[in-house]
């Protein structure tokens, strides 16, 4: 891993709005108070139940910022070289987006224009980033490029229908790498395939991480596809990083209670021995409750963590946690 | 349709050699889809026991479980409930059938309307199936049946189903089904919309339900790694047909047919040392594969003979299964 980093995300807060404005607001606090740093040639996970936020935090992350969603405080910035770019830049949507990082939304399946031949997905985004462009050799520039992806060429004169889930998935990856982006945002990828489907498509990300040396990042639940992929993995509950460690040391030495019984929960096959289940629900967000998050549900919260909200520690190299009894697991 | 077999058959629920073929398109070019091919599987009288019915999607494991459930017909084969032709039954025959098999289904929130409180819901349905004659009998009927999956009818009382979470509505609706004490549940994907942190809660129900109650589960997934954990005996399905059927742990630990060793290599297990080796390749999933002359597998076997291609494998017991694949044939 090259330890340079490429995004810093600070202080997060990106709220939604509920209830129309002034005082009477709301806000669902999807994400709340986040911090971490994307680095280098890296493909970092992100966990969690859902509406724990992670889906929200990648749209923060590709600048994808519309109401009802808020940012209310901090900042994403992107180092392109010597420059620096938030997504509170108004030159962000044409300066990185795609070029820089690219984003391959949840049902992706769905995201192809139905009416639009594949090739001409391609060319409209190319030529809204590049003009004066000779259609030919774009063409040709397209075919070897999902032809390294091992897609057939024939899929790109296909309209969308007459692909199957996977292969649509694997051309909605392809889109997203034309450009050698440095960052892909990959927002459960394979939620909608079955489990073979799933092992292709997850493969290819892994094949064009190492080829493109860039950095990708793979938001799912499913813990068995992060232990597959990721080389760093970051835990969330109700719009809060719990934990954040390499995978190795999440599946193996994680500290924080909720990691833990999740990790002890996942069955799998050559050991039929009873699993242990979780307790009560994620709160709700609107409303979250007072110190840590996940006090109510946990099996060994005292009243210091029903008072104070617990930083995000590093308690060893690169192993953030966030709770006050960190020590006792 | 078959006719009515003895009342002294050993199996409480038998699916005898039930095919269902879909039309799709249009009236002059519609094709036919066979969704069921010739499946039969089995729930033992004797004593409770879970079987899953795993596969990728469309493989038919739905449309399975629904025509258990006589929501729709086969269009060959039969279903035999406590020895009889389900779709035989009429009046009185078909109500007890109904009361005995219940559904529990992938989604809980689709599942319950949402205007209705959950309360109302659970004891109308008591009232309904005349289980209990007056409300207050219905309440305790409930009540007894919230306990059984861990929940309280003070805790549900009020609520709409957006104010429970995935897991308690799920472990509701597992209630719901247990008002009327069934034999046996057909339980299609009853996890896949439920968060991580809940899902085991109610996996072990169906554990609990088994061992204190005599409860039998036919388990519809695509999980492999819950299906090992939960049943007893497994049926791999692949588009259609079952290709491997026995025990769950012999099955998953010991796969015979290739589908089945591909499958759970595809599995992500949550272990990071132990990552994917060997890329997969990924052949276009057609439609056609459900119209094959031999073996639907036969395009993307990487043990493919000439023989798969053209003639349908028999199903052959091995080693204490049943497999369906050419390639046991020369062993047997």
């Amino acid at each position: 891993m090259e330890n340079s980093e490429i995004t810093k995300v600070s202080n997060v807060r990106a709220y939604y709005k509920i209830f129309g404005g002034g005082e009477d607001s709301r806000y669902v606090r999807a994400v709340d108070d986040i911090s971490f740093s994307l680095y280098n040639s890296e493909i970092l996970g992100i966990a969690g139940e859902s509406g724990c936020g992670k889906s929200t935090l990648i749209k923060v992350l590709y600048g994808l910022v519309d109401p009802p969603l808020v940012l209310l405080n901090g900042d994403v910035i992107y180092r392109i070289g010597d420059e620096e770019i938030s997504i509170r830049d108004r030159r962000f949507k044409r300066k990185v987006q795609w070029k820089v990082c690219s984003y391959i939304p949840q049902s992706s399946m769905s995201v192809l224009n139905p009416v639009m031949r594949i090739k001409d997905h391609f060319f409209k985004i190319i030529q809204a980033h590049f003009r004066d462009i000779d259609e030919r050799e774009l063409y040709e520039d397209i075919e070897k490029h999902v032809q390294r992806l091992g897609l057939p060429v024939e899929a790109l004169t296909s309209f969308p229908h007459q692909l199957s889930g996977g292969m649509r998935q694997r051309v909605v990856i392809a889109l997203a790498t034309f450009l050698k982006p440095r960052v892909i945002l990959a927002d459960e990828p394979t939620t909608a395939l079955d489990v073979i489907n799933q092992r292709g498509v997850l493969q290819l990300l892994i094949r064009i991480q190492r080829e493109m040396r860039n950095t990708v990042v793979i938001v799912t639940h499913d813990m068995g596809v992060h232990a597959q992929t990721a080389q760093r993995l970051m835990v969330m509950y109700a719009g809060k990083i719990v934990e954040l460690a390499s995978t190795e040391e999440i599946f193996k030495n994680s500290y924080h209670p909720y990691v833990r019984i999740l990790i002890d929960s996942l069955p799998f096959i050559g050991d039929k021995k009873r699993r242990p289940s979780l307790k009560g629900r994620p709160p709700s967000l609107l409303n979250p409750p007072s110190g840590c998050r996940f006090h109510p549900r946990c099996p060994f919260a005292e009243d210091a963590c029903k008072r104070g909200e617990p930083p995000l520690v590093e308690v060893s190299y690169g192993h953030y946690v966030s709770c006050f009894k960190w020590e006792r697991m | 349709m078959g006719a009515n077999v003895e009342m002294t058959t050993p199996h409480i629920l038998e699916v005898r050699n039930v095919s269902k073929v879909f039309r799709i398109g249009g009236l002059i070019f519609a094709a036919k889809l066979t969704a069921v091919d010739d499946v039969s599987i089995a729930l033992r009288r004797d004593s409770a026991e879970i079987v899953s019915i795993a596969g990728e999607s469309g493989c038919g494991k739905t449309t399975l479980c629904r025509i258990i459930l006589r929501i729709i017909e086969p269009t060959k084969g039969s279903v035999f409930y406590d020895g009889k032709d389900i779709f035989r039954m009429r009046g009185r025959e078909l109500r007890d059938f109904r009361k005995s098999v219940q559904p529990i289904f992938q989604n809980p929130y689709e599942a319950i309307c949402p205007f209705e409180r959950v309360d109302f819901y659970l004891i109308s349905t008591a009232l309904n199936y005349g289980l209990a004659k007056s409300k207050a009998d219905a309440i305790g009927v409930v009540e007894e049946a919230l306990n059984t999956v861990g929940l309280d009818i003070k805790y549900i009382q009020g609520k709409y189903s957006h104010e429970l979470s995935g897991g308690e509505l799920q472990r509701s609706l597992i209630a719901r089904a247990l008002l009327s004490k069934p034999r046996i549940l057909i339980a299609d994907e009853p996890v896949s919309m439920i968060d991580a942190s809940l899902r085991m809660g109610i996996i072990n129900l169906f554990l609990d339900l088994k061992e204190k109650f005599n409860m039998s589960t036919l388990y519809i997934t695509h999980d492999l790694a819950t299906a090992y954990y939960v049943s007893d005996k497994i049926a791999i399905m692949y588009r259609g047909n079952i290709v491997e059927y026995g025990d769950a742990t012999k099955v998953l630990e010991d796969p015979l047919h290739p589908y089945t060793k591909i499958l759970l290599e595809s599995i992500p297990t949550p272990d990071p040392y132990k990552k994917w080796k060997k890329e997969v390749s990924l052949s276009v999933l057609e439609i056609k594969e459900f119209e094959i002359a031999g073996c639907k597998f036969a395009s993307r076997c990487p043990n493919a003979r000439e023989i798969c291609r053209e003639k349908r494998p028999p199903d052959l017991d091995v080693e204490s299964r049943r497999v369906k694949c050419w390639i046991f044939a020369d062993t047997k």
